[in-house]
């Protein structure tokens, strides 16, 4: 895994309206290649197409939420760092995402603009941790 | 001789008089009767007990039967019956008497034997009567309150033991046996620690001193009821005094909960899910915003760019709104544990300052801390940021360009210290100050509304602040402005739970 840089990112987000939005900030605005899935099933369909550096995956969504998503997708094979969105955060569910091997959780609603340099500090602090 | 007489009749009399004075004044009535002619001598007190006028009377033992209530009669001829006869010594009746008005009085009847005849048989039987109506009466009243008053405790929703200093149990409710599933013998006279059982008496000891102590604590509990339903309750341990303030005994009361309980649960829920609800849509509008403004879709038009930063405004003030709301209402439910800690408190003057720094720039406001001391503050640190940032926010809004913001922390009292936040601003309406930190208080101030800022900030901060165990307020500044200020304790033994 490079913690060089960070350049692809699979977005699994149930709600169209979000994966417009962060799609284009990402993508147009941010410069990355992005991926979307509108749920985890998609998600783990794409994996074999799509080997992302970063997940960005939505905590709530029917069926497979954001968790079972990215166990979905860690037994597929796929070790790439993952972020959550929530629009629920509660301090003491942070702990448990963090031993989930989560990089970090971006509360909803969240500036569109500056998410992409949100992911790189996240992407960066986690590439200074893993280096020896 | 006849002047001995004269001398002696008139000692009686004297005597006489002086015993119906004592009579009257005892209220204490005395029959005095010959048994081989029937015949009873009755003090004057006698007719006046009945209602009547005072006057020495003679009467049939049967007439003075006719008085005794039906219900009462055989149990008084009986007992006469069985000191005449000597098989008891003493006559000795609790009674009613018929008045001269037709009601009855209660009345305590004692008596003896005074002669007897060479024979043994009883010639003379005398003794008194005493109206002790008011002393049955008011028996009776207690009685009744008593038992009216073990209605209403047994009636009562919440379960209630009182127990001695020995932690021998003096008194329980219904409602208490129905919560432990325990029976009157196990409970009655047992001490706590036997009745509870080891492990719930480990629980509650520290309160059962507590209260013995003279200390009333309460806490939460969350039990299984016989029926197997999970119960929650607020235990409440208080001490009992007696006249002179001493602790003789303690009370305990467990209040069943659950209802307000579920019903917090479901606030809960519902406050999740609405956070859930309101953020999303917010999110995309102000996603789509933003992507707007940056021109993701082209360039825009100066009015279309104008339009979008307005729209963006609101949305932001939405945001706001919302995450205002729903943290005044985790306050307020006392949910969201405050991480309580002595803290280095202008260390954290200096974070709040620099924090706000670049929100207040816009305003063209100048913040300075005056004369740091060392001073210790008992709270949560990132709630007292969050106070400390509303006040900031506040006096940056309502100051002219160019002034400069005071923070200043001073020690007061018992190690508590008062924090101030002073502006240079026009100071606050007269008709404001009463309301101002209510809920969305700022509504009612017309034009001079501010167009940023939630309405909640300061309804937060006192919530903030008075969970902390403190008190918020403000005062008009000297030389114009106005200066908020919270004041806290220094010390972390300073109880405020």
């Amino acid at each position: 895994m490079t913690a060089s840089a960070l350049a692809r990112i699979l977005l699994v987000d149930d709600q169209r309206d979000i994966r417009s939005i962060v799609g284009l900030a990402l993508g147009k605005i941010g410069g990355f290649k992005v991926k979307v899935c509108a749920s985890g099933e998609e998600a783990l369909a794409s994996a074999k197409d799509f080997v992302p550096d970063l997940l960005l995956l939505d905590l709530s969504m029917p069926v497979m939420d954001g968790v079972a998503t990215l166990k979905g997708l860690r037994a597929s094979g796929l070790q790439a760092p993952a972020v959550f969105f929530t629009a629920r955060m509660k301090p003491e569910d942070a702990v448990r995402y963090e031993e989930l091997g989560v990089l970090g959780v971006i509360p909803k609603p969240f500036d569109p603009l500056k998410l992409g340099a949100q992911l790189r500090d996240m992407w960066k602090k986690r590439g200074a941790e893993k280096k020896p | 001789m006849r002047r001995e007489q004269q001398k002696a009749l008139r000692s009686a009399r004297i005597a006489r008089d002086r015993l119906n004075d004592a009579l009257e004044g005892s209220q204490l009535a005395v029959f005095d009767w010959d048994v081989s002619s029937e015949r009873v001598r009755l003090s004057a007190t006698w007719p006046v007990m009945l209602g009547g006028e005072a006057r020495e009377m003679r009467c049939t033992a049967q007439e003075l039967f006719a008085l005794v209530h039906p219900d009462d009669v055989e149990r008084v001829r009986s007992s006469a019956r069985d000191t005449l006869t000597g098989r008891i010594p003493r006559y000795d009746v609790v009674h009613r008497v018929r008045r001269l008005d037709g009601t009855y009085i209660w009345v305590h009847s004692r008596g003896k034997v005074t002669g007897r005849d060479p024979q043994g048989r009883a010639i003379r039987f005398a003794g008194t009567n005493a109206d002790i109506t008011p002393r049955v009466t008011a028996e009776e009243r207690l009685k009744e309150r008593e038992m009216q008053l073990r209605q209403l405790i047994d009636t009562m929703p919440a379960a209630i033991v009182v127990f001695a200093t020995d932690e021998r149990i003096l008194f329980h409710n219904r409602a208490y046996l129905e919560l432990t599933g325990l029976s009157a013998e196990a409970v009655n006279g047992k001490r706590m620690k036997e009745v509870m059982g080891e492990t719930l008496y480990a629980i509650v000891e520290p309160h059962v001193r507590a209260a013995l102590a003279g200390h009333t604590t309460r806490f939460e509990q969350r039990v299984v009821d016989p029926s197997g339903r999970t119960v929650d309750l607020e235990v409440v341990y208080m001490p009992l005094r007696d006249a002179r303030g001493r602790v003789t005994a303690a009370i305990t009361v467990r209040f069943d909960i659950t209802r307000l309980k579920d019903l917090d649960r479901m606030k809960d829920g519902f406050i999740a899910v609405a956070s859930h609800e309101l953020r999303t849509p917010l999110t995309s509008m102000r996603g789509s915003l933003g992507l707007l403004e940056a021109g993701v879709a082209g360039e825009l038009s100066d009015e279309a760019q104008g339009l979008v930063t307005i729209a963006m405004q609101n949305c932001e003030r939405l945001v706001r709104l919302v995450n205002d709301l729903l943290d005044l209402e985790k306050i307020t439910s006392g949910h969201g544990a405050f991480r309580i800690a002595l803290l280095d408190w202008p260390a954290v003057l200096r974070m709040a300052i620099d924090s706000s720094r670049g929100f207040v720039e816009s305003y063209g406001v100048a913040f300075e801390l005056e004369r740091p001391r060392d001073l210790r503050v008992r709270g949560d640190e990132d709630r007292l940021i969050q106070v400390l940032s509303n006040l900031l926010f506040n006096a940056a809004k309502f100051s002219p360009r160019g002034s400069v913001v005071t923070v200043s922390a001073k020690p007061l009292a018992d190690s508590w210290v008062r924090t101030s936040v002073r502006d240079r601003g026009p100071g606050i309406p007269e008709h404001f100050r009463g309301r101002i930190f209510q809920r969305f208080a700022q509504a009612d101030m017309g034009e001079d509304r501010p167009a940023e800022g939630s309405g909640l900030g300061l309804a937060i901060s006192r919530e903030i602040v008075e969970r902390l165990g403190g008190r918020i307020g403000f005062d008009p500044a000297q030389g114009g402005g106005t200066e908020f200020w919270f004041d806290l304790p220094g010390t972390l033994d300073a109880a405020t739970q």
